[in-house]
This record gives structure tokens, sequence and C-alpha cells, in this order.
């Protein structure tokens, strides 16, 4: 319904402020009042009187948003509900929003037989930094991508070659493209590796490796288990890897076809099924009564 | 009296059930507690202990700070509903007044403590209606220097006064610590009466301002103040050396516990908190860092404690 109206850039800015990580907090707390305000604010005769909830309202404000107003938190969950959701559909596989390796953050990690790495550059973003993050990813991730929109296609491609290239219309609803496919890193840095690997995750890795855990307190085992973890093979260290991140935190609760306006910000507060479902229940409250 | 400030956290709690099971603090030291979730676990079990140790503790029931920010009746209808409690009550005034007293007269308050800040005007009526209720027993103000007709008004209500201060100082990143081996901390419980105050508050060694969450660090640091022959506390920052990534805090752990119990140990210093240390550095065990923060609490508490009953 907001496809033909063009909405004015400080409105829209204002739409886009609903989708934080505080805002989102709060509703799961039952205070929706950000929401009624944005509504008293715009939409209140397009509203009232309508019998809609506030999660109608929701989605009416990020189509308005996913039209006009692009960004990261509208790019990213647009990938995610239609590239992203179907790769993860098709095997026990995890997916991570922000992901820290070395100094630098990927904007979403994903791991099922081998591990990608998306970072997001709107039209808002600059790409300051961005030999350091490849520099940072490749370290660890099997492929690289960079999503980024067609207009600004030619600035990427110049950067590394072996990055894979993904392209999106920023005029128009998100439609993503394989520009470039990636190419495979097969040899990953154990020292990074290590220092992305939480105790219990190296712990178990030496023990799968080599049985038993050898005498260690924990002031040492750090560097005990470092030494053990650098003489494993690096394919299989890739693979042990993999599976640590793969069991780390519970099961994503995305999905492309419920309530997709909240997969990234499900991601990113770490959401299971169960909270997904009440904050949905939550905003089932009607609007205007 | 010293007035520890201190979030209602499970590990602040834990430090000060603690204090009170070794009857350090009786006497001497009257936390206050600001919750800053509505979860009431942890006050629970401190209650459980406050009670059966005699130690009594203000609870903020309209905290600044968290989800459970605000003029509510949450923390009042929680203390209403045990059967039996130390905590007594404790407001922020912001300019509510008529909240205030309604919860005083609906619950029957007396001995309640009232907090501000010191941009509060003496003329403003409403605030010392507040003041000369005789259900508010005590004052505390946030660095009540600054507003020295605020200071005077309240010294001749002949009420307790207590002074807030923040001397614990906040660098970020944490590795920037690294640089300053110590720092002067306090000097309030030397001259505290001699000044006209009946106590003293402060954050201990933890920041004032309140953060959710948070990642690992890349530093790990225990702060411990001491005090120097002069009496006045000082703050010392042990602070880990391999600070170039998240990784390994056990590590981290290792390389601050060995400065800290090494200082220690050189200078002769030891209480209960600086023993739990020692500890574990000699069987080389990483407890986690909400330990860390509740070890450096205790060891202030009980350096002023200590200075404290040494006075009295």
């Amino acid at each position: 319904m907001s496809k033909n109206i063009e909405y004015d850039i400080n409105r829209l800015r204002d739409y886009s402020s609903l989708f934080s990580r505080n805002e989102i907090q709060r509703w799961q707390k039952g205070n929706l009042y950000s929401i009624q305000k944005k509504a008293d604010r715009y939409d209140k005769s397009k509203f009232i009187g309508s019998n809609k909830s506030h999660l109608n309202y929701l989605q009416y404000v990020y189509k308005a948003l996913e039209n006009q107003y692009r960004n990261e938190y509208v790019v990213k969950n647009s990938f995610l509900n239609q590239w992203l959701v179907k790769e993860l559909g098709k095997s026990h596989s995890k997916a991570f929003n922000e992901f820290r390796v070395g100094n630098a953050i990927a904007d979403l990690a994903m791991f099922n037989g081998v591990s990608k790495a998306f970072e997001i550059k709107t039209e808002l973003d600059s790409d300051k930094r961005l030999n350091l993050q490849l520099e940072n990813y490749r370290k660890v991730f099997n492929q690289v991508y960079l999503i980024v929109p067609h207009s600004k296609l030619e600035l990427y491609k110049k950067y590394d070659s072996e990055i894979g290239i993904i392209s999106f219309e920023s005029s128009n609803k998100n439609h993503f493209h394989l520009k470039r496919e990636a190419q495979n890193f097969n040899i990953i840095d154990a020292v990074e590796v290590m220092k992305i690997l939480h105790g219990s995750e190296y712990k178990k890795i030496v023990i799968n490796h080599y049985g038993s855990l050898p005498k260690m307190t924990s002031f040492n085992q750090f560097d005990i288990c470092k030494e053990l973890i650098y003489k494993i093979p690096n394919n299989t260290l890739n693979e042990y890897f993999i599976e640590s991140m793969k069991d780390r935190g519970s099961d994503n609760a995305l999905s492309c076809r419920f309530f997709k306006e909240f997969n990234q910000i499900s991601l990113a507060l770490k959401m299971n099924k169960v909270q997904k479902k009440e904050l949905i229940d939550i905003l089932k409250l009607p609007l205007y009564n | 009296m010293y007035y520890p400030f201190l979030k209602a956290r499970q590990f602040e709690l834990i430090a000060l059930r603690e204090l009170a099971s070794e009857n350090v603090t009786q006497g001497h030291v009257i936390p206050i507690l600001e919750p800053v979730k509505e979860t009431l676990n942890n006050l629970i079990l401190a209650n459980t202990v406050f009670r059966e140790k005699n130690q009594s503790a203000y609870l903020v029931l309209n905290s600044n700070i968290g989800s459970t920010a605000g003029d509510t009746s949450f923390f009042i209808d929680f203390i209403a509903s045990e059967e039996s409690t130390n905590y007594l009550p404790a407001f922020h005034y912001n300019s509510n007044k008529e909240y205030i007293i309604k919860i005083i007269n609906q619950f029957s308050l007396s001995d309640c403590m009232l907090i501000c800040g010191n941009d509060v005007s003496s003329d403003d009526p409403n605030f010392r209606e507040l003041c000369e209720l005789s259900e508010v027993k005590i004052i505390n103000v946030e660095d009540p220097g600054r507003n020295r007709d605020l200071n005077r008004y309240i010294r001749n209500l002949n009420k307790t006064y207590i002074r807030l201060d923040d001397p614990f100082e906040k660098i970020s990143p944490n590795a920037e610590y690294l640089k300053i081996e110590e720092n002067r901390f306090s000097e309030e419980h030397i001259h505290f009466r001699d000044e006209n105050y009946q106590g003293f508050s402060d954050y201990t060694t933890l920041p004032s301002l309140y953060t959710e969450g948070g990642s690992a660090p890349r530093a790990v640091v225990i702060h411990l103040t001491y005090k120097k022959p002069d009496n006045k506390i000082w703050i010392k920052h042990f602070t880990s050396n391999t600070n170039d990534s998240i990784a390994n805090v056990q590590g981290k752990f290792a390389e601050a516990s060995k400065k800290a119990v090494e200082f220690c140990r050189s200078e002769n210093k030891t209480n209960s908190a600086i023993a739990e240390l020692e500890s574990y550095y000699d069987e080389q065990h990483y407890p986690g860092l909400g330990m860390v923060k509740k070890i450096s609490i205790k060891n202030h508490i009980l350096v002023v404690a200590e200075f404290l009953k040494n006075q009295s």
C-alpha cells in the first residue's frame, strides 16, 4: 500500500528508528509506546478504526523502508530473507549477526559445510576500512562476499579479486544478484581461529582430535591447547572450527515466510523460536481499539 | 557511616552478603542498592543473610537505570510482600514529589532516604516539602560542595546528611589502565565528620554510569584500593599485559592477578577479599570476571570499614 507514495526523508528516518535493538527489547517487555507514537504522528487517519495490530503497522512501516530507505538494517534483512535463509535451510547450519575477526567485524557470518563472511556496504557507507576488513575475514573464512549497491559495482570490483560480489538495486525492492563467485580459501589461520574460539570450544577440539585433555590449569590452558591445535592439519582444523561455530549458541529463529521483517533483529538479539513467537504475540495487540 | 552505592546485581549482592556474614560491615556500612532489572532472586537471597546478620540496606524504589527505571511501585510492592525485610526505602528526587509522598503514605514508610543531585534548588518548594517530612530521615546529595545554598539548607534540617562522591575514574578501553599505576581515590572517610556530614557515599571501585551487557574485554583489570600511612585511600589498577585481542581471558587474569598478589604480599596487605584472590592465583584458577568485580568491591568496603572501626 505504500508503494506509490513518496515519503519525506525525515519521516523515513523516523520510521527506521523503530527497527533497533533498544526498541525491540522494549517491545519484548510489553512496552509498545514507541510504535503507537509513530502511528499517531504519521498514520493515525489510515489506521484508526481499521482493527490493525501493532504488528500490521510495523509491517507497513517496514515496507515503506524497504521501498524507499535502504539503510543497513533493511539491506541486511532483505539479504537474509532473499538469500541466506534459503542457504541456511539446507542443512545443520548457523548464522551470526556481527562476527568479530581480529580488528574487524563481519556484518554476517554463516557456517554450514563451509564458512562464509558477508560485508555489506550500502550507499551510505564508505570503503575506508575495507582492505583491513577483507584481510581479516580471509584468515578464517573459506569464502568472503561483499554486498554492494549496483551503482558502486565498479568501485568494489577493484578490490581483492578472490572476494565474491553480490549486488543489489538501491532504488528498487531488493533483488540480489551474484556478480562474482568467491574463491575458496583453503588455508585458515590457526592463530586467528584460537582467538575466536571460547575455552570450552578449543578444549572440545583438543578432546575430539587427541582423545583427551592434557594436564593443565585455567591459567595455562590456552597456551597448552593452542600448541596442540596448531599441530592439527589445516583442513581438519577448518572442519573442527566450522563444527564449533555451528554448535555455538541456540538455533537461529529465521524464517523467510513468517514475519520476515524481524529476521535481522532476531539474529542480532540471538532470539530463539520461542522468544520470537512471544514477541510476535505481544505485537498482535490492536493499534487502535 | 559509609553508604556504598551499588547496582543491585548478582556479584554486588554476593559481595555484600559475604561481608555481612563475616560481621565486618554491621555498624559501619549501610549499602544503597539501585535495581537495574525486575528480577528479585538476588535481592531475596541477600535479604535472608541481612536479616540473619542484622545488616540493613537501602533499596532505591524508583531506580534511574536499566529496565526498571521510573517512578513505579514494583520494588515497594516487593518490600511489602516480604514477611520481614532489612531493606529501607530510598528515593531519587527528580521533581517527583507526588510520587514519593504517595508511596510513603500508601505503605506507611518511615526512615526514608532522599537522594538528589546538586542541581536541585534549595528554593524548590516541592523539594523542601519532602526534606521536611518526618518520614525522611536521611538526605544524600551528590557532590554537595557545588551548591552552597542547598548545602546550608539541608544542614539546618538536623537530619542525617550524607555526601555522594564518584571518585572512580572509568577509562576506556580497559587496557589504558596499564599506563596508570595508581590514583588518589578518596579521603571522605577522614574528613566527613569535620565537615559536618553524618556519612559518605561512593560507587566503590565501579563506574557510576550503568551500561548493559558489554562484550569480552581485551584487558583484565583488578582495581584494588588500599590505605596509605596518612589514611588516604589510593587505588591501584593491576592490568593484564596481553591485550591485543579478546582471546584467553584466563591468561589475562593470570597476568593481572600476579601483579595484584605480588603487591599485596610485598606490602603485607590482607583481608578476606585479598585472601580469596591469592587462593585463585596460587591454585592457577580463573574464577570469572564477576568474581573479580566482587573481590574489588569487597576489598574497598573492607578498607573503609576497617578505618571506621578503628576510629570508633
